[in-house]
């Protein structure tokens, strides 16, 4: 089935659903019951409706193929990256094991280097997965039934952006004083070896 | 089990769990009412960090009962939380970011080198302390008093002021729950520090602070309830489902049911009972006025919640369109889903007895100031 054929079916499923809310609100008995009918997935026009029309709710909400399609390459290279990572992480893990078990790894700098910035691509890992999630699932917040611009709450821009910005300045000072604490710390050196 | 129940059972079960998590988290604000009494009790040191440390061990508790309270809105009013957390966008974000601060300012505020200098963390705890107990307020008012919003039949919400939520500030019904608020946290930190810490400095100034901040509670806190009480509340017919303003709904609610009403009185004494333990004349009840209080809080803002979502109350009014306003009835998941999530509530006993018992372990014994300098997890 064509993407254009599912939105019109979707436009019908939404058209159908905005009927009976207003046969709802004027009280309407005559079409509220016939309406139900389609709802209804026991009856055969019930049954027909809910997996011909109904099921393409969501469609019903854009207004052109393209919009179907998410970001296709950032999904799939957030994707790879995540993946490669994990992979990273095991065979870096075998590695250390095998020389915590030979009692050596304390000489193998290269190897504590690599195991220090790995912690980074632990967050990295994290986030391309959170990309993939993301980006992928568009448009859909529920697959087939409501896409995100039907989700999405009625904020203007401005105020999304101002959120996004007093958080980011809020957490980069908190980053700052973190890092610095941390980094005083650290070039202290723990307690029990000062003595 | 709970399929037993009906639907409009097993959603006056779900307000009640609101109902509790909502009175937790004013009782919890004893932590915000600390951290607001910070130049007021705590100008010199040790007084200072003995307050931090006694109300910082437990300054999680009160940001995480906000978000469970929140969470549980979600799941089981999701109605409420996309309008309200999504229409009174920037008054709950005003708060989101007070508690954001005050999280980290426990942690920094004694480290080396924390970039801000200490003065400003505790200013920042000050800030939670101050804007966040009556920003809370305003919000909990706005069950009163309502909220801008509009939905349309896909139940999709508008909020119909450019403040988002700011402008509760403007009515003065929520102000007085918010200042209310704000000095009832600060009670209970006194009290909670008069039993806590064992300083006399601290003690001698608490007694002082306690009979002025309740002074100013009664009268914030009684001017709320009566304006409540006289006020016009939003009621809804159970069978058409119409909404419709009610005359004194709030007091008509405690009369029709009485136990509600007697709760809430209950509530109110033991608050007054707590307040007056320090200068009552028994040794054993001296420091005790944090049991009394902390129960009476939680028992009030009990009784006020289940009185805004019970008896075919709207808990959520709308000023723009009264057909929008919400009721527990309306703005519920759906049955299945509380079914389910009433099953997973069975945990929550077990959580409790958890906090409870890791709270006991920290307090063995009363703060002082050499345990702090001793302790390498001080605040």
């Amino acid at each position: 089935m064509s993407a254009e054929e599912k939105m019109a079916r979707g436009r019908v499923a939404i058209q159908t659903l905005q009927e009976y809310q207003k046969a709802k609100k004027t009280n309407d008995t005559v079409n509220l019951a016939e309406i139900s009918k389609k709802f209804n997935p026991n009856t055969k026009e019930g049954e027909h409706f809910l997996n011909n029309y109904f099921k393409y709710f969501g469609y019903g909400y854009l207004n052109d193929p393209v919009e179907l399609i998410p970001n296709v390459a950032l999904t799939f290279y957030s994707f790879h990256i995540m993946v490669a990572l994990g992979f990273i992480f095991v065979l870096l893990f075998i590695f250390i094991l095998v020389y915590v078990w030979r009692d050596n790894i304390e000489k193998k700098k290269f190897l504590l280097y690599i195991g220090l910035w790995s912690i980074l691509f632990g967050f990295i890992a994290s986030q391309m997965g959170w990309i993939v999630a993301e980006v992928g699932r568009q448009p859909w917040i529920i697959q087939d039934l409501m896409p995100t611009i039907a989700a999405v709450t009625h904020l203007s821009v401005s105020t999304v952006q101002t959120t996004f910005v007093l958080f980011a300045i809020i957490f980069t000072t908190l980053l700052i004083a973190e890092l610095r604490i941390m980094f005083n710390q650290i070039r202290k050196g723990p307690d029990n070896l000062k003595k | 089990m709970f399929e037993q129940l009906s639907y409009n059972a097993l959603q006056g079960y779900w307000w009640l769990i609101i109902s509790v998590l909502g009175a937790s988290l004013v009782f919890m604000m004893f932590v915000q009412g600390g951290q607001s009494l910070i130049y007021s009790l705590g100008k010199k040191e040790p007084q200072l960090s003995l307050m931090l440390n006694a109300i910082g061990t437990r300054w999680d508790l009160s940001f995480t009962t906000l978000v469970v309270f929140g969470g549980a809105m979600f799941a089981a009013f999701p109605l409420f939380y996309s309008t309200s957390f999504g229409g009174a966008y920037w008054l709950w974000m005003l708060i989101l970011f007070t508690f954001i601060l005050q999280a980290v300012s426990y942690e920094f505020r004694n480290k080396a080198r924390n970039f801000l200098g200490a003065k400003t963390y505790e200013w920042f705890l000050f800030l939670n302390g101050l804007i966040g107990t009556i920003s809370l307020g305003v919000a909990v008012g706005t069950f009163f008093t309502g909220g801008n919003f509009v939905h349309n039949d896909m139940n999709f919400v508008s909020w119909t002021t450019n403040w988002h939520g700011l402008e509760a500030f403007a009515n003065i019904k929520n102000l007085l729950l918010g200042f209310s608020i704000f000095f009832l946290a600060r009670i209970l930190a006194i009290l909670f520090l008069m039993n806590r810490v064992d300083d006399e400095q601290l003690y001698v100034k608490s007694k002082k602070q306690l009979l002025i901040n309740a002074a100013v509670f009664l009268v914030f806190f009684l001017s709320f309830v009566f304006a409540i009480l006289l006020g016009n509340g939003y009621a809804v017919d159970p069978t058409t489902q119409l909404v419709y303003i009610e005359k004194y709904k709030y007091f008509n609610n405690f009369i029709e049911l009485p136990w509600l009403g007697i709760l809430f009185l209950i509530g109110v004494v033991l608050v007054l009972l707590g307040i007056a333990t320090p200068y009552l004349k028994n040794k054993k009840l001296e420091n005790k006025g944090i049991w009394f209080a902390g129960c009476g809080t939680f028992i009030t803002v009990l009784a006020l919640f289940l009185c805004l979502g019970y008896n075919n109350t709207v808990f959520y009014p709308s000023l723009v369109d009264l057909q929008s306003s919400l009721t527990i009835h309306n703005a519920s998941s759906s049955r299945y889903t509380l079914i389910v999530m009433s099953y997973v509530s069975l945990l929550v006993p077990f959580v409790a007895a958890y906090i409870i018992h890791a709270w006991r372990q920290l307090l063995k014994k009363k703060f002082t100031a050499d345990e702090i300098s001793e302790s390498d997890t001080a605040y």
